[in-house]
């Protein structure tokens, strides 16, 4: 997937929040939307919307130290792959909290049965590409994309 | 919205502590369901079951704990059943790959039965 060309269609949502979970409603409700308008099923709807409340969560929880009056940007792309067509979503979650090396964030064995720790293997799991970069203003920009597989 | 409870009842039915939940469990709702579950484990019961068909949403913070009662409940002997997910929160299982770790029964008489 990742060395097909991702050509954005110029269509997307972008939506700006204050780093408070009781907002979280709201991006569900956005992303499981366009999720389906993009041509997502259910069930794979579903996944995503997971996939970015999880991304958000952990934004508010370890990018802020919490909930906070800074500003979370989420951005929902409809896109294609230029070779084949494809249509797909891209996600682009920019925070301007602490900043981590993308290394080290890692979802924890399974196999491990412990409360905590489920929110980046619920994201690497669902989604296809999966990216976490240092900006160089401040704060993480997170990039992930999730392709619909033609039968 | 967010500020809604979403712990709607509990009752008690053939040895079974029943938690009725409604709405979205997420980073705000599940510190009230964690709340009440670890109250609940306090007592002499020797089965928690959550009713759980008005759930519309979970995240790994009420995944989390889910399985914090789970694991405490294993310690007590207590049993911890689960019932009437909806689709969309029994996809939230299987992606965690939590599906298996957990009792879950179709509705609330199957669980009650076992």
């Amino acid at each position: 997937m990742t060395e097909q060309r991702k050509i954005k269609t110029g269509d997307y949502v972008e939506i700006k929040i204050g780093a408070n979970p009781e907002f979280l409603t709201i991006t569900r409700s956005v992303t499981k939307q366009m999720s389906q308008m993009i041509g997502f099923d259910e069930k794979n709807a579903d996944s995503i919307t997971l996939a970015v409340e999880e991304a958000l969560t952990n934004v508010i929880r370890h990018g802020y130290g919490g909930p906070c009056e800074k500003t979370i940007i989420l951005r929902i792309n409809r896109m294609t792959l230029e070779n084949c067509g494809n249509k797909g979503i891209e996600i682009e979650i920019r925070d301007f909290g602490k900043q981590v090396d993308p290394e080290s964030i890692q979802g924890r064995d399974l196999n491990d049965v412990r409360p905590g720790g489920l929110g980046v293997h619920i994201i690497k799991s669902t989604m296809d590409d999966v990216e976490y970069s240092p900006m160089q203003e401040g704060g993480m920009q997170l990039k992930m994309c999730k392709y619909i597989v033609q039968e | 919205m967010s500020s809604n409870q979403i712990i709607k009842s509990i009752t008690n039915e053939n040895h079974h502590d029943i938690i009725e939940l409604s709405g979205e469990i997420d980073m705000v709702h599940s510190v009230e369901l964690r709340s009440v579950l670890l109250e609940t484990l306090e007592t002499d019961t020797q089965a928690i079951l959550l009713e759980m068909s008005k759930v519309s949403f979970i995240d790994s913070s009420g995944l989390a704990t889910l399985v914090e009662g789970l694991q405490i409940g294993r310690k007590k002997n207590i049993l911890f059943k689960l019932c009437g997910l909806q689709a969309r929160v029994s996809n939230a299982f299987e992606v965690s790959k939590l599906d298996t770790l957990f009792s879950i029964y179709s509705t609330k008489q199957e669980a009650l039965e076992q």
